[in-house]
């Protein structure tokens, strides 16, 4: 379970002991900079984002894997040249450039590099390297509730923002793929983004399903809009007057 | 200590306060719901936000230690507008139902709601419940409806830290978490109810109390709890003159912020009363008689008889100790005893967490040591009454387990018995004389706990029917004997002239007392007894 901090695991880490906590990916490069240099190492990638990055490449490509590349590669590389692009030679309609919880981007981004600096530019940010890539066939809809159904089941239930807001937010989301929406729903998801992440929660769980709920809406809020507006209107929230079945006159004035 | 200011108003506080405690000290009341002075600090329910000059991010007061220079404001519109979202989120699932719900009035999200939330909800879709799970009684006293948690685990704390029992535990993750008791064993530790009162809503309530009244209604009187000598600092509620329940009552010195089932649950048994008007034995049966002239026919007993016994009790407030010190031993010359018991161990944490142990059964035994009175057990007891053949007067006659047994009232069968008694019991029913006497909650006077604290339990109720407390009793008796002069007296004027008189007492006021969170008695006779 997430906890409070600080103290920080650098500080208090596992047996109370300081911790370094690093990905295996980290460590990976740890011998190769060692027996090559540092300069060798830096010689890779871009100016500020040196060394190479391992891309987790998932979804709709003709060759998905794992595929190491240079930092600054850009996205549209690493899709048509290393997974031999789109499957089926469908369109690209949108990718997750770092893993699930970075934010979503348009497939006019495609030819973004692949370094922190420039996907942080383009509003999303390049995390684990995972790179999920969505055909025209996606409903945003569903792609934005498979996501969260993920964040829903891992939220550990400690803070209220996350804890409630996931679970809230699948339900929406569910509902407007039912065909059921509402006209405030996609207020309500913005609500739900805006307040569950940004600091509301212990750990970051909060801004790692708020980012995909803020981008999805961003760049394919139509498709929301357009989902919730195919929902048959809802019933009259006033009470229905009951005909009044008697004999004699009601009320004579 | 460390100096910051907090909406404009510069305050200094000790290093290591937090911000909740550090904005309660100027009066600014921040909200919380996980959070608690007695349990550890888990910053998980995030309804106490505060903004901090120079931070880019809302903080959590709870988990925030007071800084120098630290500028923090608990009201901007970002925490305003942050603590509106927790609330809803909070609110999302909540079933709503207070209306039905025991908690209402001493609710957390009722409080907060009103002054921090929304005033309405984007939620339409279904809330999440747990069936099954809407009223389950997860061990002796404690109802469970998981529906209304809001998950702060300060239970959950409690049994841990506490209680050290570990008995509640969350199980499953994510918005199906739910509170359940570990391995499916009851929640019965000597504590349990505890949970109830550190639950901010109504998702755990106290099985005894559910439903008795609602506590808008009830007037809170604040006691001590008489169920043992550590004297845990209790709110006695009652409503139209009957006692509905003790809640613990903050104190960090003597019982932190809990009690002990055992003390709380006997609550209900104040309300017990057979005998509201004196009697006299007649026959085989009794019948009414004045008040005035029960106390002339015992003053009688007590002038004519050579050897009269006075059995005082250990469960009587210091004042009416002393009374019975000043009158009748020191002045009568009387022999007087004060039977005790060891009953059940007892223990409570206090607000340092520091166990406080006792397996003496009386509130007051300490202060009737310290008064110099002469106490006695089952078997003293037994023999003092064998050895004598003058008259006896029990001043309470509930006060020692032996009193109550049949034996008591066969020793004293051929002699003359005044008692006091609220209930009828086997020496009640062959005694000459029968007084009502007054009830812990119909008593006002101070109690000394075993820690040596002087603590003042306020009179809740007035007597019922024609009951008396025992110090008005003694004292009219000693008015009687002519001891006593007619004068204004009260447990106030009583304890002043305690104070004036018994080196325990020295320097105490009543006043005192009443802020206090009692007042330890003089370190240099804390030893006697």
């Amino acid at each position: 379970m997430p906890r409070l901090k600080p103290p920080f695991p650098a500080v208090v880490g596992v047996f109370g002991c300081p911790t370094v906590v690093n990905n295996v990916e980290t460590l990976a490069c740890v011998p190769h900079i060692i027996e090559h240099g540092g300069a060798w190492f830096a010689g890779i990638g871009t100016e500020r984002s040196k060394g190479p990055k391992l891309f987790c490449v998932s979804g709709h490509v003709e060759r998905p894997g794992v595929y190491e590349a240079p930092m600054g590669v850009t996205f549209r590389e690493i899709i048509d040249e290393l997974c031999g692009g789109v499957r089926g030679g469908k369109r690209l309609k949108a990718f997750i450039p770092g893993g699930s919880s970075a934010p979503v981007l348009p497939a006019d981004k495609v030819d973004t590099p692949a370094d922190f600096e420039s996907v942080a530019q383009a509003g999303s940010m390049l995390g684990s390297g995972g790179v999920i890539v969505m055909d025209e066939t996606v409903d945003m809809v569903w792609a934005l509730e498979n996501l969260l159904v993920f964040y829903a089941h891992e939220s550990c239930g400690q803070c209220t923002p996350c804890r409630e807001g996931s679970d809230w937010a699948v339900d929406i989301l569910r509902r407007i793929r039912r065909g059921q929406g509402q006209q405030g729903d996609i207020e309500t998801l913005r609500r739900i983004g805006r307040f569950a992440s940004q600091g509301m929660t212990i750990c970051p769980l909060g801004d790692a399903f708020c980012g995909p709920i803020s981008s999805f809406l961003d760049h394919f809020g139509h498709e929301f809009e357009e989902a919730i507006s195919k929902a048959p209107s809802m019933p009259p929230k006033t009470l229905p007057i009951l005909p009044v079945r008697s004999d004699r006159e009601l009320f004579g004035v | 200590m460390v100096t910051l200011t907090i909406d404009g108003t510069e305050i200094t506080v000790a290093e290591g306060t937090n911000l909740v405690e550090a904005a309660a000290t100027v009066g600014i009341e921040v909200p919380t719901y996980c959070y608690h002075p007695g349990l550890s600090v888990v910053g998980q329910c995030r309804i106490c936000f505060v903004e901090v000059e120079g931070l880019p991010r809302l903080v959590t007061a709870c988990s925030t230690p007071v800084q120098p220079e630290m500028v923090v404001y608990t009201a901007s519109d970002r925490v305003r507008e942050a603590r509106a979202a927790v609330m809803e989120f909070l609110l999302e699932n909540h079933p709503l139902d207070c209306p039905v719900c025991d908690q209402a009035g001493e609710c957390g999200l009722q409080d907060y709601s009103v002054e921090h939330g929304l005033d309405s909800t984007h939620m339409v879709d279904r809330r999440r419940t747990y069936p099954g799970f809407e009223r389950r009684m997860i061990g002796p006293h404690v109802v469970q409806n998981q529906n209304r948690c809001i998950h702060c685990t300060r239970c959950i704390r409690f049994t841990t830290e506490i209680a050290e029992t570990s008995d509640l535990t969350m199980k499953s993750r994510g918005n199906h978490s739910y509170i359940d008791t570990f391995d499916g064993r009851p929640l019965d530790n000597p504590w349990s109810a505890c949970v109830a009162d550190v639950c901010p809503v109504g998702a755990l309530t106290v099985s005894e109390f559910r439903f008795r009244a609602r506590v808008w209604h009830l007037e809170e009187t604040k006691s001590v709890c008489p169920g043992c000598s550590i004297g845990c600092n209790v709110f006695l509620g009652h409503l139209d003159g009957k006692v509905h329940r003790f809640v613990p009552r903050e104190n960090a010195e003597v019982n932190g912020w809990w009690m002990c089932d055992y003390g709380r649950f006997l609550a209900e048994g104040l309300n017990y009363r057979t005998l509201d008007v004196p009697l006299e034995r007649f026959g085989d049966s009794d019948r009414r008689f004045p008040w005035d002239a029960a106390l002339s026919e015992v003053a009688r007993w007590l002038r004519e008889a050579p050897q009269p016994l006075v059995i005082a009790s250990a469960n009587l407030s210091n004042e009416a100790l002393f009374v019975v010190r000043r009158n009748l031993v020191e002045e009568a010359h009387m022999s007087v005893v004060v039977p005790v018991y060891e009953g059940d161990a007892r223990r409570i944490k206090n607000g340092r967490g520091v166990w406080i142990d006792s397996v003496d059964a009386h509130p007051n035994s300490t202060g009737a040591r310290q008064l110099g009175l002469a106490t006695a057990d089952a078997a003293n007891l037994e023999s003092y009454l064998r050895d004598g053949s003058g008259p006896v007067v029990v001043l309470d006659a509930h006060a020692h387990p032996w009193l109550m047994s049949d034996s008591a009232a066969e020793i004293t069968a051929d002699r003359q018995v005044a008692v006091l008694a609220r209930y009828r019991t086997p020496l009640v029913d062959s005694a000459s004389l029968v007084l009502p006497l007054a009830s812990w909650a119909e008593t006002e006077g101070t109690y000394t706990s075993s820690t040596g604290r002087v603590q003042l339990a306020r009179r809740a109720l007035p007597p019922r029917g024609q009951a008396r407390t025992a110090w008005e009793v003694v004292y009219r008796l000693a008015l009687e004997l002519g001891i006593e002069q007619e004068r204004s007296i009260s447990a106030r004027i009583l304890f002043a002239e305690m104070a004036a008189e018994v080196a325990a007492f020295s320097g105490m006021t009543w006043g005192r007392l009443e802020g206090d969170p009692g007042m330890p008695v003089h370190v240099e006779v804390r030893g006697v007894g």
